[in-house]
Parts: C-alpha cells; structure tokens; sequence
C-alpha cells in the first residue's frame, strides 16, 4: 500500500476536515441506529409541542384574549424549551469519552493517525447535531406560540431560536469536556448537570446574595418635582436634589446576570413590534431584560421626576439602555471554546499522567 | 548493551532500553531491555502484572514512561507519535467495538483514520475480512459478535494499514483451537514479508511453535531473552516419561532416587530435574535399566520450561529476602496460582 506516513510527531491541534468526518461518521451512525436516542427525541418532540398546545389551550377555554396574554405564554415556552433542553443535552456528550475509554474504543482512536483535536471536534459535531436536532424539534411549539400574538414581530422566534441553540451547543461541549476530565461516566454526567444548572441559575442566584455586601452609600443626584400642573397633578417643573442613599451597587456585580442563558435569550429578544401599553404588561422578557440593563447602570443614574420615560421601568427605558446580551454570548463562547481545549489536551497521547482508575486501554 | 547505547538502535523493530515507568507508588515497569527484529516473531512471557501491558502501551505511543530509549520502526514513540502511529499496528488484550458498526465498517473508519488512500480502503477490508476469517459476519453489526471473533475483528483493525511493526496483546484469548492456528500461520507469514511481530501470550505452547526469540518478564523487568529452540543449557524443569510399563518406570526412577508424580491426564509421570544434561542422564539410565521408555520430553514447550525455571528461581530468592523485597514484583503465590493455572 501506498499511503502516505508522517515522519514528525504530529501536532496534537492539527485539524482536518477529513480526520474530524471520520469521527463524526462514526458518532452520527452510531446515534441513527440508537434505539433509546431515535425514541427520545421522539418523545421530546411530543411533550415539547403537547406542553405548548395545552398551555395555549387553557388560556383560550378560560376566556382570555390569545394576542394578549400570548406574549406571556411565548415567554413562558421559550424558557421551558431553554430549560428542557439544557437538561437533555448533557446527556449527548458528558459520557462520550470516559464511556469510550471503559469500553476500549479511545485508545484504538488515539492509536490512529488522528489528532486529538479532530477526535474532539468530531465527536462535538455529532454532538452538536443532535443538539440542533433538538431545537429543530422545539420550533413548532415556538412558532405556534407565536402564532398565538403576532403581533409582538417574527424576531422574536428567530432570536429565542438562535439562543437556544447557542446554549445548548455550549451545553454540549461542557458535557465532552466533563467526559474527558472526569474517570467515571456517571460522575461526569452528574457533574455536567450542576455545571448546567450552576449556568443557568448560579449567577442569579449569586447576584442576588451579594446585593448585601455591595450595598454602600452613594451620592445621588435627582431631578425632584418643584411644581406640578393643578390639572393632571404631573410634574411641569424639577430641579436636582442630591443626597446620599443606601443602594446596591450592582454595576459591579451584573456580570453575574449577563452568562446567564435565561437572561441572555431575554435581551436578545428584539423589543415588541408595537408599543401598546397592553402588550407591555404581559412582557417577561422585555421586563427581564430591562432590569438587567438598569442594574448594569447600578445607582448612579437618578430618578428623573419630570421624564416620565426614564421614572419608569417601560418600553422607551428599556430601548435607552445598553444591551447585555452581547457580554452573555461572548461569556458562553469562550466557555465552549474552554471545554474544547481542555477536551483536546486530555487526548493527547502519549499519556504522562494518569488520573486515579483511569484505564488507557 | 549500556543503557541508551547506540548499537542495535537503527533497525527497523522495536528497540527498547532502560525504560521505566511508575504509577503513583507501583513501578509498572522497573527496566525493561527488548529487541523485536523485523521478520522475527518475539514473544513477551510474564505473569499477570509483571507489566507487559504497560510495555505494550508505550511502545505504542499511547503512554510516556519516566526513563529509557524506545524506538519503533526507528522512530521515537514519545516525541514522533504520529510517525509510530503511522507503522504500527497495535492490538489491545481486549479490543473494544462500537456496537452499532458492522466489522466492515469498522475496518473502513480505521482505513481512513489511518489515511489509507481511499481507492485501496475497500480491497484492504475484503482481504483482512478474509484473512481473519469474518467474511460471513461482515455486515452484522458488532454486537452480535462473539468474543473470539471480536478478537479477529481486532487483529484486523490492526494490520488494516500495513504497519511494519505489529504489537499484539494476548491476541489468542478467546480464540477457539482453528483460530489460534491460523494465527500462528498469519504471524509466520507477517514476519516472513520483513515485519516485526511482537506477542504476548499466556498460551506457552503457540509461542514455542511460532516464536523466533522470547523475552521473559517478571515484577516489571525483562529478566531474559533467548530463541526458543536454540541454546541447550537453560533450566529444564519438568520433564515427562512416557513407557509400556509404567511400574517397572516408577521402580526404576525410584531406584535413581527421581521422585516422579502421576501425569496430569493419567498417562505417563513426570519428574523434576535441574536441567538438560540431567534429563540426558536418566534417559540413559532408564534405558540402560531396559525400561520401554516410549516418550521422554519437557513437559510444555521450551517458553514453558525457561519461564517456569526463571519464575521458581524467582520465588526462590524472594522468599530468601522477603524482608527486603521491593514493591512491584509479584508475591511468590502469584507464581505458583499462575503455575497451576497452566498444568
């Protein structure tokens, strides 16, 4: 035979198309003919559609207008999908390599001519694919919820879809790293599923304990009422007042918010088509997002008594305000670019050290 | 040959000295010596643990050990991977396939992780299909498999790109008696294109009829290498006679103060003796006291015969320095459960 043989060592980062086909090849054929995965994505389709039909369902048999609570219910719909399926994916990937080690399949890989790049950014793509098979199969619930209030605009849609892929994608690639890190294929997978729920809930949850210990006094200057019409009782005529006042300073800790996916697929959701007040009530994202963007400003942005569009947490506010969702992309990118490098430095053969019970082959 | 020495390190096998390595506190490998020529067949004897695995694994490129000089094919597994990778072709003891894959498939993902060129991948897969006899279960996924023929499967996969350098890691387990001679054949017809075939087995037997040169192994180092069939002064241990009259054999061992004991299997005895001038000596005695000797031969093969002495003489002296005897090596009753294991 006449292939061509390599006399250097290699780089263990090298990547070819045709390395990474291969062991994806082999992955996708092996999910296809996976029974238990087909029957999943199966039932995950059924109870992702039947969720939504059911919720639309009973607001329409309790008398309530669709167009309007419809921008609730599609709130409501893209944070279960988020939810449901960051809790389906780790299961793609967070055994792929220790469950590979235990049944000795990864060292006949390493012992090839593929680089651990290409091993790892193969078995992602099959990952991967089954990710965005997942979200394939929640669109139908997304756009029938949409369907319910068009008028909140399509955007809406693309942008929940889009950051629900992201997630999940991100998921995915912390499941695989877990899987190369971690010996044991269960431990990995426990562990992937608190680094999910430490995503998606952690930073909140860290933001709000530490508004105590950012609380400090701050010097605040408002625009106070002087006089007010004698007809509609609104301010006519403010001057600032400064004065110093107890508040969280949570400039300094939004961060905590922005990585999470919930708050990212929020302020990204592009602001509602029309800006009728009755749309605006039942707007958990828009909300969500507006709160964001102000404790990102933190205290030092005052009450203006006399601008009614700044005194108040609603649409014109909202749009005033820098976006984060931005930061939260950028924070969820690197963590998947993170997980692949360590996936790829813990392929690399030869092995120098070897954790506790790990078996190379 | 001097640790790292130059001579010997230029041909194209493999070539190991001084190599070492630990895991945590176990000394896995505590210095092995090993040359495996092209177009010989060497055989790697040991009991369990006595680290021929690890040995395995870093010929393989696949671990680093702390210390020593390995070259494959001329090339150094640690620092010229991809270039080993390239040549080798490595069998582990217990190859792992992905349910799911036919053992066509499996051969033809391996063909193109190796970069065999696309046009040949189809040709090669039918060839080794055939070699290792799976031509029927070509297209059944491997599930269905059994464990011998798991075996072959990945005996297949790793001779699927040619490799000049074959390292195969008890190969035999799990073979039913035909495969295990078709082995044997195969192994003698890879060395014979110019091929060096490095084998570990506990099948003593098929190493006596297939191997060129054996390397012994005990509690991590490489204690001995010889050819199997040549040098006439190693320690012969069991012996077994065979004759018409099975008392007047037992009276007369008894009258050369041999003890003897039934043979496993009821047929014939079997003596314990220091060795081959020995063996020659009470041959002549029993014939000279007209005993129909039909049969006088080692017990097992000559691998048999060296490894049992040097695992005896081994017991031997660790018993003597129990006291000092370091980590690694194996206790004496490992030897001798590995011992009865093979009678």
């Amino acid at each position: 035979m006449s292939a061509v043989r390599p006399v250097g060592g290699g780089s263990p980062w090298r990547l070819s198309p045709h390395g990474v086909r291969v062991v994806a090849g082999v992955e996708v054929r092996r999910l296809l003919r996976s029974r238990a995965w087909l029957i999943s994505l199966a039932v995950w389709c059924v109870v992702v559609t039947g969720l939504t039909v059911l919720l639309l369902g009973s607001v329409g048999s309790t008398g309530g207008s669709l167009s309007d609570s419809g921008i609730f219910l599609f709130a409501l719909v893209a944070f279960g999908v988020l939810s449901l399926g960051a809790l389906v994916a780790p299961a793609l990937t967070a055994t792929s390599i220790n469950g590979e080690r235990r049944d000795g399949t990864l060292a006949t890989w390493q012992a090839t001519l593929l680089t651990p790049a290409e091993i790892a950014l193969g078995k992602l793509t099959a990952g991967w694919a089954a990710a965005i098979a997942l979200v394939l199969g929640a669109t139908p619930s997304l756009l029938l919820s949409y369907f319910a209030a068009p008028a909140m605009g399509v955007g809406r849609v693309f942008s929940t879809l889009g950051i629900v892929m992201l997630t999940l994608l991100v998921v995915v690639t912390i499941g695989l790293a877990m899987s190369a890190v971690v010996v044991s294929p269960v431990t990995s997978t426990v562990v992937t599923y608190l680094l999910v729920v430490a995503l998606g809930l952690g930073g909140p949850m860290m933001f709000g304990l530490t508004v105590a210990l950012v609380t400090t006094e701050v010097e605040v200057t408002e625009q106070r009422a002087t006089r007010f019409d004698p007809v509609t009782s609104r301010p006519v005529e403010c001057r600032p007042v400064t004065s110093t006042q107890n508040l969280p300073r949570t400039d300094l800790t939004w961060p905590l918010l922005a990585g999470s996916p919930f708050v990212i697929l929020a302020d990204a959701a592009p602001r509602l088509a029309s800006s009728s007040s009755d749309l605006t009530t039942f707007d958990v994202l828009g909300g969500l997002s507006a709160a964001v963007r102000q404790a990102r400003l933190g205290p030092g942005a005052g009450y203006d008594d006399c601008d009614e569009a700044a005194a108040s947490v609603d649409q014109a506010a909202r749009d005033a305000l820098p976006p984060v969702w931005g930061w939260g992309v950028l924070f969820l990118l690197a963590l998947g670019v993170g997980s692949w490098l360590l996936t790829v430095r813990r392929l690399v053969v030869p092995i120098k050290r070897l954790s506790r019970g790990q078996r190379i082959a | 040959m001097s640790e790292g020495g130059q001579p010997g390190i230029g041909h194209a096998g493999i070539h190991v000295r001084g190599l070492r390595r630990t895991f945590g506190s176990v000394q896995a490998v505590a210095g092995m010596d090993l040359d495996a020529l092209p177009g010989h067949v060497t055989a790697l004897v040991g009991p369990n643990g006595s680290g021929k695995t690890t040995l395995m694994l870093m010929i393989a490129g696949l671990l680093a050990p702390d210390d020593g000089v390995m070259r494959v094919a001329g090339f150094d597994p640690v620092r010229q991977t991809a270039a080993v990778h390239a040549r080798l072709g490595w069998m582990p003891d217990s190859f792992g396939a992905w349910d799911a894959l036919s053992a066509r498939e499996h051969l033809v993902t391996y063909a193109a992780a190796y970069r065999v060129p696309r046009h040949l991948v189809d040709a090669r897969a039918d060839e080794l299909l055939q070699i290792v006899d799976l031509q029927a279960w070509s297209d059944a996924p491997a599930r269905v498999l059994s464990r011998g023929q798991k075996q072959r499967l990945g005996l297949a996969r790793a001779l699927i790109h040619d490799p000049d350098v074959i390292v195969l890691d008890e190969p035999a387990s799990g073979l039913d008696p035909a495969s295990r001679v078709a082995l044997r054949h195969l192994l003698r017809r890879l060395a014979g294109d110019g091929k060096a075939v490095l084998i570990s087995s506990h099948v003593l037997s098929d190493l006596d009829e297939m191997a060129d040169e054996a390397v012994y192994v005990l509690g991590g180092r490489t204690v001995r290498a010889d050819q199997p069939a040549g040098d006439s002064n190693g320690p012969g241990l069991i012996w077994r006679i065979r004759s018409l009259d099975d008392a007047a054999l037992v009276a007369a061992l008894r009258a050369q103060q041999v003890l003897s004991v039934p043979a496993p299997g009821g047929v014939g005895v079997e003596v314990a003796l220091a060795g081959e001038a020995a063996a020659a000596d009470l041959l002549a005695a029993l014939v000279a006291d007209a005993v129909p000797v039909v049969s006088f031969g080692p017990a097992g093969g000559r691998i048999e015969q060296t490894y049992l002495g040097l695992a005896a003489a081994r017991a031997q002296t660790l018993s003597m320095t129990s006291e000092a005897a370091p980590p690694g090596p194996p206790a004496p009753g490992a030897v001798i459960g590995w011992v009865e294991e093979q009678r």
